[in-house]
């Protein structure tokens, strides 16, 4: 346990060899930080199957390599707990820990939470090289439980923007005639003249403006759907939220120089497949810039 | 318990999330490259149609005093910068938790306000179970340094750089992730699509669109409509405007197989299908996983053919299972079961 005769040293020109489990996850880990944390350049790390170790030690044995870390130096030989914490003060980083290892009464439970983990390292903790410990089995399930639900939540909920899933992915039903609608935008000016504006000329893709109409301010007629759900809607209240909308709309089309002054109008177009391709067209109401107003087409 | 941990935690050297690291990040790299710059049309925007999701903006409320806009910059910044290091395997864990972090927070910027990029979901999840993968070190800069610094252990050069074995878990969740959102598509067709899926009228639906100019993702949007809705509810419009349809490009090929509603029909039961089958992936004997890991890594490549939607970073993900150590160091012994394990523990 404690220090041992004064035979063997380290070479490579290192102080201290330190003789550990290579077949242990813990121990190479251990091993890993160890030669990060060496600013020194005192301790020469060696897997105890290294047939030049015993040669080099004499007078260690296999059975005590296999129980524990062993630092060897200098006439010193530390073995366990007492090594550890041999290594930690000589480690500039980790120096701190290593005092407070040092002071009165560490000693005991040290020792002791030593050998528990070295005892169960490759029972309870089965850290053979490569084998996950228990600590990395619970973790990573804990991981594995939450990254699931997570997935799991967008469809169990049917939250169809969800980030982490994609449902209903196409589940569209299709009216017979094949019906499709979309939104279309038009600018009447102060002489009367209309133009057909592009949905982005406010500088949103049409896409994701045509979403944001719809879910945040149009609404849907299904009081469940997740986008435009407006349970109690009136006239009044869509009006309302419209006139929010052609609020931004207009004066970001303005700033862009693509809306002239005088009233916009909003659309409703649907193409019937099963008619030719026959587009038939509603007025749904219009917008007011100079009276910031939306008025629905009854 | 046992089966939980025979499942998720068997070791194997079979696998090598390091390798696949390396295949995933150079797609991101060559996604990014139209990506980022595509977010000009948003970052330059903020205002009150392109806010970014609520957990994004609640989250940036805890660093007082930023500019949303400031903050996509230095994402998009960051992004850049990341996505190589990550793919090299400089810094490899932090470099990965870093831009899954990121990556996460630009995509929900670009899925603003009712718009979800649903192709980037599973690789964005990916890169997030990379960086707690273990192994994911593995044919990285980082191995590279350790090798060179082990150099006196006389370990050969590739079997350092390929690591040693590691548990499976990163292999299997990512298939159960693909799994989860696959059964889950093949159900909502069902469920909501129903007959309209299973005769092919949806499918023909969607590929008769038209498309607009394609644009970060932009086409054409179009909605649905609900006849028999209340009178009272259909104040806005005659028609009863109903749901958001999912956005497709149409092309060439999708224009074609639309005008025949037989094999709307066909592609729409192999959809279906494969979607539903996808789960038995774990349960499968060798050639069978591998046959359905190709068809799903064909059947995003005949999305993008016929919808114009691009789905190659799902497909990506399936080169998952390929051992590619084994591909690396012993040519001719790389395919592996999704199963093989050192220690049956």
């Amino acid at each position: 346990m404690g220090a041992a005769g004064s035979r063997g040293g380290a070479g490579g020109g290192a102080a201290w060899d330190v003789i550990y489990d290579g077949d242990c996850g813990i121990c190479e880990a251990t091993r890993g930080i160890g030669e990060r944390l060496d600013w020194l350049g005192l301790f020469r790390w060696r897997q105890n199957s290294d047939p030049g170790v015993l040669a080099d030690h004499p007078h260690l044995t296999r059975e005590a390599l296999d129980r524990a870390i062993h630092v060897v130096g200098r006439g010193r030989t530390l073995e366990g707990f007492e090594a550890a914490r041999f290594l930690m003060l000589r480690w500039p980083l980790a120096s701190l820990a290593g005092l407070l290892l040092h002071l009165p009464g560490m000693r005991g439970p040290g020792d002791l939470a030593y050998r528990w983990v070295a005892d169960h390292r490759k029972t309870v903790l089965a850290c053979r090289i490569g084998e996950p410990t228990i600590f990395h089995r619970f973790f990573a399930s804990l991981f594995i439980v939450a990254v699931l639900a997570l997935v799991a939540a967008g469809p169990v909920l049917r939250l169809e923007d969800w980030p982490l899933s994609c449902v209903p992915m196409f589940a569209t039903p299709v009216e017979p005639d094949g019906a499709r609608y979309s939104f279309r935008f038009s600018a009447v000016d102060a002489r009367g003249r209309a133009t057909e504006i592009p949905a982005d000329a406010c500088g949103v893709p049409e896409l994701r403006l045509e979403r944001v109409l719809f879910g945040r301010y149009y609404g849907s007629v299904d009081p469940g759907y997740e986008y435009g759900a407006f349970p109690g809607d009136t006239p009044e209240a869509f009006e309302k939220r419209m006139t929010e909308f052609f609020e931004v709309f207009a004066s970001a089309a303005q700033a862009r120089g693509r809306l002239p002054e005088g009233t916009v109008g909003l659309r409703l177009d649907v193409v019937r497949q099963a008619r030719g391709g026959r587009i038939e067209r509603h007025p749904c109401g219009t917008y007011a810039i100079g009276e910031r107003r939306f008025r629905r087409r009854p | 318990m046992n089966a939980w941990n025979r499942f998720w935690f068997a070791t194997t050297g079979r696998h090598s999330i390091g390798f696949f690291r390396v295949l995933l990040c150079a797609w991101l790299c060559a996604d990014y490259l139209d990506f980022l710059p595509g977010l000009d049309s948003l970052l330059g925007r903020g205002g009150t149609f392109l806010a970014p999701s609520a957990g994004l903006r609640a989250a940036l409320r805890l660093i007082p005093g930023t500019d949303l806009r400031d903050v996509g910059e230095i994402g998009r910044a960051l992004a850049w910068v990341l996505a190589p290091l990550a793919l090299f395997g400089v810094g490899t864990r932090f470099s990965l938790l870093l831009l899954a972090v990121v990556n996460f927070a630009l995509r929900a910027w670009h899925s603003s306000w009712v718009y979800v990029g649903h192709a980037s979901i599973l690789p964005s999840l990916a890169l997030f179970i990379l960086a707690f993968a273990p192994g994911v070190r593995a044919w990285s800069v980082d191995a590279l340094l350790e090798a060179w610094r082990d150099r006196r252990r006389g370990r050969p050069l590739l079997e350092a750089l390929a690591g040693p074995p590691a548990a499976v878990w990163p292999v299997h969740l990512l298939l159960a992730c693909a799994a989860v959102l696959y059964a889950s598509a093949g159900v909502a067709k069902l469920r909501w699509g129903g007959r309209d899926w299973i005769t092919g009228r949806t499918l023909q639906w969607y590929l008769e669109g038209n498309a607009g100019q394609k644009r970060l993702g932009d086409s054409t949007q179009f909605f649905s409509a609900r006849r028999d809705a209340p009178p009272e509810a259909r104040f806005r419009d005659p028609w009863g405007l109903d749901k958001i349809a999912n956005s497709t490009m149409s092309t060439p090929a999708g224009r074609a197989i639309a005008t025949s509603l037989p094999l709307c029909a066909a592609a729409s039961w192999g959809a279906l299908l494969l979607e539903l089958a996808f789960p038995l992936v774990f349960f499968l004997r060798r050639p069978a996983q591998y046959a359905l890991l190709a068809s799903a890594a064909l059947f995003h490549a005949g999305i993008g053919a016929l919808m114009g939607i691009d789905f190659g970073g799902w497909a990506v993900l399936y080169l998952v299972a390929v051992d590619w150590n084994a591909l690396l160091t012993r040519p001719g012994a790389f395919l592996p079961g999704l199963h093989s394990a050192r220690a049956g523990s």
